[in-house]
């Protein structure tokens, strides 16, 4: 019987180790601190074509509740799974439908180092980050559109972020898959949605706050022009008529609001290798207009005329010689936009659903725009975006 | 943008000397540690008489294979490598008590998908641990069910592009965790000669890291006295 007490012996490291480890270091309180990846501070002197730089920091979450679940006081955060958006064609309409399959909360691996949470894996280091993309936009909304995350979130509630999700639409016997490489604001669900990264991205899309700042952008649209959410299906049903116009204005209001946040005008220049850097969305940059769409290199005709509102937007304010590095000034005009577009809106409130497929720019997006331009506040502005537009879009506008 | 990524560059060459001597350090020290006990443990043991199995001490090694969890739904295989020591003692006719420790190294093996090219974090562990089993000698083939438990030093590496500055990460580092696991194998000997053969299949359960969990494996060891 004296074998077991030395057999024992054998299980001293494990005592070793105990001792050794101690235990785990607690996770200072709210609000949190995490290191993630995000964009650097620009500097005073980086110019429109500097490239775009991205740090590993420490930051503070100002509105993360739950570490662990990414959960906010704005957003819920799922990971996985897929998003499928299924429409039904009745008639001359089109009922959507949302299922969210084998979702999850995400799964996060972590050390904690003088309160500060440190990702132990890939994984986590983005899901932190694109948590913090979020609720950092959030942090910085009311300063640049007057509209606070209460009131945002007033009508509907949290919205959610699907991560690292397969996203699915079928229509009919059509089924379209997106999986990577791309990000998105899905409005009939109220929720954004971002996948996988790939090797070719430079940091993933999900932690970079140009593509994030932009997703907000849509969900910002998309309240402004359905009264506060009120009228919550307006955006989807333009969305689903393939108006490519209408929704190329919600891409460069979008892009505006990207700008706003991080004063880059190129969405998608440093972001992945497999984009051209400079990338033709930069609407700082842009030399085509309406007539020559074929200067835009863009398979969607959306993006183009995104890109050629925007740039309405940046070359009517270099002409007034408005310093656009300057983000007290793009706050500035970013808030008459803002303001413009919801005197507008009721423009698309009133636009009745149909199935056609406009390829060229047509009434209400002419009449939307115009109205926009002349809801601007500031009348130099206003003159000056109207000439700006008329250029951009000789033929919508002659 | 050049001096961030020079300074990028030293800080990351003072981080791993850092980590390399710590690493050292823990494995020296475990490794000295478990050799003054294997003596301990032979001295005290010299008087039990070597049963009808015929082995005191054996030394051998092993290969394993478990699937970690990447985030929520994505998971890759693992492969790891281990040593091991055994001593034996006989209990009555068809049990033997095999007390030992294990080395085991898992090097960084994270996929190149579902990773911006970038930037990505990557983890090796080195893991002593100390085990004991219960191996029934009844049959030629002798089933063994084992207990043990132990460390992970584990060393978590920044992989980065010059494209993010990441002078100010506290990534890279290594950290200290325990862990306890359970094993059934069945061990086979190999007749005529002093080697075994043994397919097992483990439980590891890391304390503060839910990742991994089972573990199949193959171990190979000699009788060496």
């Amino acid at each position: 019987m004296k074998i077991l007490p030395q057999s024992l012996l054998a299980l001293a490291p494990l005592m070793a180790a105990g001792i050794a480890c101690g235990p785990k270091e607690p996770i200072g309180g709210l609000p949190y601190s995490a290191e993630v990846l995000t964009l650097a501070e620009r500097s005073s002197t980086q110019s429109i074509d500097d490239p775009t730089p991205y740090v590993l920091k420490k930051v503070t979450f100002p509105y993360l509740e739950n570490i662990d679940s990414l959960t906010s006081k704005y957003f819920n955060f799922r990971s996985g799974g897929e998003v499928v958006v299924r429409g039904y064609e009745t008639g001359d309409k089109i009922t959507l439908t949302t299922d969210h399959n084998r979702v999850s909360p995400p799964s996060l691996y972590y050390n904690v180092k003088d309160g500060v949470v440190i990702p132990g894996d890939s994984f986590t280091l983005y899901a932190l980050s694109c948590a913090y993309q979020f609720d950092f936009f959030l942090s910085k909304l009311e300063t640049i559109s007057g509209i606070s995350p209460d009131e945002l979130t007033k009508t509907k509630g949290k919205f959610t972020i699907y991560f690292n999700t397969v996203f699915k639409e079928i229509q009919g016997s059509r089924t379209s898959t997106m999986s990577t490489h791309n990000a998105s604001y899905l409005g009939l669900d109220y929720s954004f949605l971002t996948f996988r990264p790939v090797q070719e991205e430079i940091i993933p899309l999900s932690s970079n706050l140009k593509v994030i700042a932009h997703e907000a952008g849509h969900l910002l649209f998309h309240y402004l022009t359905s009264d506060g959410f009120s009228n919550h299906e307006n955006l989807e049903s333009i969305r689903y008529t393939e108006d490519e116009a209408l929704i190329g204005l919600n891409e460069g209001f979008a892009d505006l609001t990207s700008f706003t946040i991080t004063g880059i005008s190129d969405i998608l220049g440093d972001t992945s290798h497999l984009w051209k850097n400079p990338s033709l969305r930069n609407f700082r940059r842009t030399h085509f207009n309406e007539s020559s769409l074929e200067g835009c290199g863009n398979s969607e005709p959306r993006y183009c005329y995104g890109i050629l509102f925007a740039n309405a937007y940046a070359r009517s304010l270099s002409h007034l010689g408005v310093d656009l590095e300057s983000e007290t000034n793009r706050i500035q005009y970013y808030k008459q936009i803002i303001s413009a577009i919801k005197s507008a809106s009721s423009i698309i409130k009133t636009r009745k659903l149909a199935l056609n497929n406009f390829l060229r720019p047509h009434a209400p997006f002419k009449d939307f725009i115009t109205t926009l331009a002349s809801q601007i506040e500031d009348q130099s502005f206003r003159d000056e975006f109207t000439t700006q537009i008329r250029r951009n879009f000789p033929q919508t506008l002659r | 943008m050049s001096s961030p990524r020079k300074s990028d560059e030293t800080s990351r060459k003072h981080s791993d000397s850092v980590i390399l001597k710590r690493r050292f350090m823990k494995i020296s020290s475990v490794l000295v540690s478990s050799f003054i006990l294997l003596l301990a443990q032979r001295t005290l043991a010299s008087e039990v008489s070597p049963s009808h199995y015929n082995r005191n001490f054996a030394v051998g090694g092993a290969y394993t294979i478990n699937k970690k969890a990447q985030g929520t739904d994505d998971s890759y295989y693992q492969h790891s490598g281990e040593v091991f020591g055994y001593s034996y003692y006989q209990l009555d006719s068809q049990f033997i008590i095999r007390p030992g420790i294990r080395f085991g190294y898992t090097p960084s093996q994270e996929p190149s998908s579902n990773r911006a090219g970038s930037i990505t974090i990557t983890e090796s562990d080195f893991k002593p641990s100390g085990e004991i089993s219960l191996v029934w000698s009844k049959y030629k083939i002798l089933p063994a069910l084992t207990l043990g438990g132990g460390a992970v030093f584990r060393s978590t590496r920044l992989i980065n592009q010059p494209h993010v500055n990441s002078t100010q990460s506290s990534i890279s580092d290594s950290s200290a965790l325990t862990f306890v696991q359970g094993q059934l194998s069945v061990i086979i000997p190999i007749p005529r000669v002093p080697l075994e053969a043994a397919p097992f299949v483990r439980y590891t359960h890391i304390f503060s890291d839910w990742r991994v969990g089972w573990y199949l494996g193959l171990e190979a060891s000699v009788a060496v006295f």
